[in-house]
């Protein structure tokens, strides 16, 4: 084999492997039937789903979730998948909600300290999209982020999740669309 | 060229087949049932706690199942594992719980985010002992100092401080042989410095009175002497005026240090620490080495006590 086949298989190998490190997301349900497009979705509740034993103080704050409900709503109207999406619990044809399983509020000043990954932003969230008809779980996930830069501020991780939900229910029904 | 690249590509791609390789961790499972009534037996089943996510595997077939979904998993030998799989912290979703976070303005809230105080003040005495060339015959001595201390966060302050390092002059060292008649010669060490610190209160919500704390941070040094000093030739023959210059010498230091303090009131603690001063003598060759000596550094290493008031 040639120098510059050597150099592009290692460049191929090494973009997969980064890739697969990327990963922040676990999909736990795949979709396995349409999603109606002229459908209206809720964004509904996110949970305290943290373990027994965490701090209150150490929570995010009510301010915070309804920032993620926000953007899990500006998410999901950017992909166009519902004919119209809303915060709330009540009406619409299908509803998102989800539980906060892990939280670090971090410290950008810390952060800033460089102390090796010491005042790091994290987030693990599981996030459900319900037919609301028969309460059926359509599709599910485990959506993680992590804040490790001095400049950006912690909160940026909910955006960041609930992006990284909306490309994942697209590319799932684009998947979907494929096999049939 | 050819072989070392050669040689690359294998290195990355074993790595990525171990990456990608199941993973050697994989349990066998008498049966693992899901809260929705489904029943998996005889399976294996891997565990990712990041995600909390777990992997039953038969064969080809495998199926993500997130621990929530989890009721109940049992080994080959029939014991009840699921709490060492899951985690002893996790708790198990029955049913989807409201929303109970607390607002910004919740007073309780408000209450959990407070730090321990917001700023500190402190005076107290200082024994300091010089290292190095630059203070050859320079002894130890008491001195006095005053630190301030901004909390940042919870375990974040950022410390200034103004202290006299109380270090005298050793004539008998400097002149040997001669009679010291009058000594009169005063040497004003003047040390500022602004630090970050960090410290932890571990109890102070439940009334713990111990707080710990460490810093580093950057600083000058000013040296000066002043005074004269009367010194004669033994027995009996010439005498000597020994005149300080009165000339300031600055210097570049880095600080270090930590401490505890112990609380005897609500506000105000005993505080016992330590502190290193790397002054940087900053000499040139020549005849700086008369002066200053060989090394480029020299330190002050303190030993200090004090009254803290923390508001």
């Amino acid at each position: 084999m040639k120098r510059g086949t050597y150099v592009i298989l290692t460049v191929i190998v090494c973009g997969l492997l980064i890739a697969c490190g990327c990963a922040t997301y676990k999909i736990t349900h795949e979709l396995d039937r349409p999603i109606d497009k002229t459908g209206f979705c809720q964004v509904g509740e996110i949970a305290d789903e943290l373990p027994a034993g965490f701090d209150e103080e150490d929570k995010p704050t009510f301010e915070q979730i309804d920032e993620f409900r926000r953007h899990l709503r500006n998410a999901l109207e950017g992909k166009r998948i519902f004919s119209s999406v809303d915060l709330g619990s009540v009406g619409g044809d299908y509803e998102v909600t989800g539980g906060i399983r892990d939280f670090k509020k971090g410290s950008g000043f810390v952060r800033f300290l460089g102390l090796f990954g010491a005042g790091n932003a994290r987030v693990m969230v599981a996030l459900r999209l319900e037919d609301r008809s028969t309460g059926e779980t359509l599709f599910a996930g485990n959506f993680r982020k992590e804040v490790t830069s001095y400049m950006e501020k912690g909160d940026i991780m909910f955006e960041r999740v609930a992006k990284d939900f909306a490309k994942a229910l697209e590319k799932a029904i684009k998947k979907l669309e494929k096999k049939r | 060229m050819a072989s070392r690249g050669r040689e690359v590509c294998v290195v990355v791609l074993v790595l990525v087949a171990f990456c990608l390789a199941k993973p050697a961790c994989a349990d066998k499972a008498s049966r693992i049932e899901l809260a929705d009534g489904t029943a998996y037996e005889n399976v294996t089943f891997s565990v990712d706690k990041v995600y909390q996510i777990v992997t039953i595997e038969l064969g080809d077939w495998k199926q993500k199942v997130d621990f929530g979904d989890v009721a109940r998993i049992v080994d080959e030998g029939g014991e009840d594992i699921t709490a060492k799989v899951l985690g002893e912290k996790y708790k198990p979703v029955e049913k989807k719980r409201e929303g109970d976070w607390l607002s910004k303005e919740n007073p309780t809230y408000k209450a959990h985010q407070k730090r321990p105080f917001d700023f500190g003040i402190r005076a107290g005495g200082n024994y300091s002992f010089p290292m190095g060339d630059y203070y050859e015959d320079i002894n130890s001595g008491i001195g006095y100092g005053f630190d301030a201390v901004v909390t940042v966060t919870k375990n974040v302050a950022i410390r200034g401080s103004v202290s006299r390092a109380g270090l005298k002059d050793d004539l008998k060292a400097m002149f040997p042989g001669m009679i010291i008649l009058e000594d009169d010669i005063s040497l004003n060490i003047w040390r500022y410095a602004v630090c970050g610190q960090y410290y932890q209160w571990p109890d102070w919500k439940t009334g713990g009175k111990m707080l710990y704390y460490g810093f580093a941070g950057l600083g000058a040094i000013t040296h000066k002497m002043s005074g004269t000093a009367m010194l004669q030739e033994p027995p009996a023959g010439d005498m000597w005026e020994i005149r300080g210059t009165g000339d300031t010498e600055n210097k570049f230091m880095l600080t270090y240090g930590g401490g505890l303090i112990t609380m005897i009131s609500d506000r105000v603690g005993v505080e016992f620490g330590i502190t290193l001063d790397v002054v940087f003598v900053g000499r040139s060759d020549d005849l700086d080495v008369v002066y200053y000596g060989k090394a480029d550094y020299a330190n002050i290493f303190d030993l200090k006590v004090g009254l803290i008031g923390l508001f």
